[in-house]
């Protein structure tokens, strides 16, 4: 089997650090895929995504994009491949949405000179799929919190790549945008076909919009598998050291409500 | 807004020139010896009927008004790019200890001359190379003091350059007052700068700003995506560590060589890639030659201010850039912290 990415045996430490930030963590991602990669804070997930788009290279094991070392690809060309949505940036100097936007596009660009035509309506194109055509020529700073996440999405979109990797995509975001950003997010991959591949510690939402999920702790797997496997009180307790409580709601679609048992409840 | 395109970015350069040249033109006719518009034309033209006019014109302003144009697109492109570099509205060489680290670099090397290791032919070289390692150390280490981790804080950036810069000064004094042909005016023309003394060897400086120039030029893309994130940039296909190398460097050259000319003149850096981002917007590829110019036209007229308005008497530069360009700087610190 040969999906676009896969990883097999990452292992990674940083300099001086006394153990492994990743150990033998391995993963295979394909067109149509949507993958999370869920766990608590600190436990090295945002460390695996930098080793898996090649911002850092792995100790030991390999990364290949399309059957080739990660590390062989030049650094714009993976850029073609994977777009990554981190988190948003600090803005320090004016900027508009359609410049911002068009930063995407550098990776498609040569050496030298302009944007051309298609790549303007690349952009353009983009933006209509995040529904900020409107907001094109506001600056950045008069946006809302879920409109800059969008348009972070369509600087990703614009990059026209075969792998969204999004780092806590809802992190800074109340619940409305939050439903909204992976509802588009879903949308969008149904439209396009691109793999996506998310890391976030928000389980409880992020559950019913994978197809697959990586249970992430202390650099290593717990458990990988579609949701019906993987979500079992044991594993979450296991996970973020608190005991769960489980239910779902339905079937086709199965809902599920994951909620830690607090403290207060057993008087 | 229209598109960043070949077409666009030659027209905004022919404005700017256009503009250039018109600053050009007002600063040479301006001064305390006052002449009538059609004697400054003939003057231009090459008449020498008024002999000390027409000296005064080509051999006093003339090179005065270049050397403040070259000094000024100078120090708004480092600005610029310092700026954009460390993700700071309020960096500047000046502000950050760059200056101060180049005149270092130039007052040091001026013992090489003044001990006779050196001839004044070679200093022509090895004053501007001096001044391009003071710059060059000097961000390198206040770089480090504020701590090159994840998105250096800005408040100890700044710090850093403040102490750095101080720190300097003081050295750059001591220093002087060992120099045998140390005068109040030559303390003057490093600590504060000043265009008014062009200097032998011009060539060497100017083209050190251009290949400057045009190296940032071929990073503007790169500065766009760094302006907003080192790590999206990154992962947008940036070779982030070899672009970052190549812009300090480049910005250090810059800063460096004019600093060797002129002394350190404070605040260009700072007022002017504000202007000129909120006139051309947020690309590099604009904003780098728009600096250039728009740096030279505003340094220009400051030295024409410096010159004519306590005439006789002439101010440095640095004194009008200074007077104009820190309440500029408390201004932005106050809409930054709000």
């Amino acid at each position: 089997m040969s999906g676009v990415l896969q990883a097999a045996n990452l292992c990674f430490q940083y300099p001086g650090a006394k153990r492994l930030a990743v150990k033998d963590f391995s993963l295979t991602l394909d067109r149509g895929d949507f993958v999370g990669i869920v766990g608590p804070n600190g436990s090295g997930k945002s460390t695996l995504l930098r080793l898996l788009y090649g911002a850092l290279t792995p100790d030991s094991g390999r990364v290949l994009l399309h059957d080739r070392r990660l590390r062989e690809w030049p650094r714009k060309a993976i850029a073609r491949k994977i777009a990554v949505v981190g988190q948003e940036p600090f803005w320090n100097f004016p900027i508009t949405v359609h410049d911002f936007v068009l930063q995407g596009r550098y990776p498609h660009l040569g050496r030298f000179g302009f944007e051309t035509e298609p790549d303007i309506q690349n952009v353009e194109a983009a933006l209509k799929k995040v529904q900020l055509v409107d907001l094109a020529e506001r600056q950045v700073y008069q946006l809302s919190a879920g409109e800059r996440q969008r348009m972070l999405l369509a600087r990703a979109l614009a990059q026209d790549p075969e792998i969204f990797m999004l780092d806590e995509p809802t992190a800074n975001l109340d619940l409305r945008y939050q439903v909204e950003m992976l509802d588009l997010m879903r949308q969008l991959q149904r439209e396009l076909g691109f793999a996506v591949l998310l890391i976030s510690h928000e389980v409880s939402l992020i559950v019913n919009f994978v197809k697959r999920m990586v249970l992430f702790k202390a650099g290593s797997a717990l458990a990988e598998g579609p949701p019906e496997r993987v979500v079992t009180p044991q594993n979450f307790e296991a996970l973020f050291e608190v005991p769960f409580q489980l239910h779902t709601v339905g079937e086709r679609p199965k809902r599920y409500w994951i909620l830690p048992s607090l403290k207060g409840d057993s008087h | 807004m229209a598109r960043v395109s070949l077409k666009s970015f030659l027209l905004w350069c022919a404005t700017f020139l256009l503009a250039l040249l018109a600053a050009m033109f007002l600063s040479a006719r301006t001064g305390s010896v006052g002449m009538s518009l059609s004697q400054f034309l003939g003057i231009l033209f090459g008449d020498k009927t008024d002999r000390s006019l027409y000296e005064i014109v080509w051999l006093v302003r003339i090179p005065r008004v270049y050397l403040s144009a070259l000094v000024g697109g100078a120090l708004a492109i480092a600005g610029a790019v310092f700026q954009s570099l460390l993700r700071n509205p309020l960096a500047e060489p000046f502000v950050l200890g760059v200056s101060s680290g180049a005149s270092f670099g130039a007052i040091a090397s001026s013992f090489l001359l003044w001990y006779g290791w050196a001839t004044p032919q070679a200093m022509v070289y090895l004053r501007p190379a001096a001044a391009f390692g003071g710059a060059l150390a000097t961000i390198s280490i206040v770089y480090a003091m504020a701590g090159a981790v994840r998105g250096i804080s800005s408040n100890r950036l700044l710090l850093a350059g403040v102490v750095i810069s101080s720190f300097l000064y003081s050295i750059n004094i001591f220093l002087l007052t060992f120099l045998r042909q140390a005068d109040v005016q030559s303390v003057f023309f490093w600590i504060i700068g000043d265009l008014s003394q062009p200097t032998r060897g011009m060539g060497v400086v100017v083209a050190a700003v251009f290949i400057g120039f045009f190296a940032l030029l071929l990073q503007a893309r790169e500065l766009n995506l760094l302006a907003v994130s080192e790590q999206d940039a990154d992962a947008l296909g940036v070779a982030v560590g070899r672009v970052k190398l190549t812009i300090y460097l480049s910005a250090s050259l810059m800063t460096g060589v004019v600093v060797s000319v002129s002394g350190s003149i404070g605040y260009v850096g700072l007022l002017v890639p504000h202007m000129v981002r909120f006139a051309v917007g947020s690309d590099h590829r604009l904003i780098l030659p728009a600096c250039l110019f728009g740096g030279a036209i505003f340094t220009m007229i400051a030295d024409t201010a410096a010159r004519t308005l306590m005439s006789p008497l002439e101010l440095p530069v640095g004194v009008v850039t200074a007077v104009v360009g820190a309440p500029f700087f408390i201004y932005l610190l106050r809409r930054r912290s709000r």
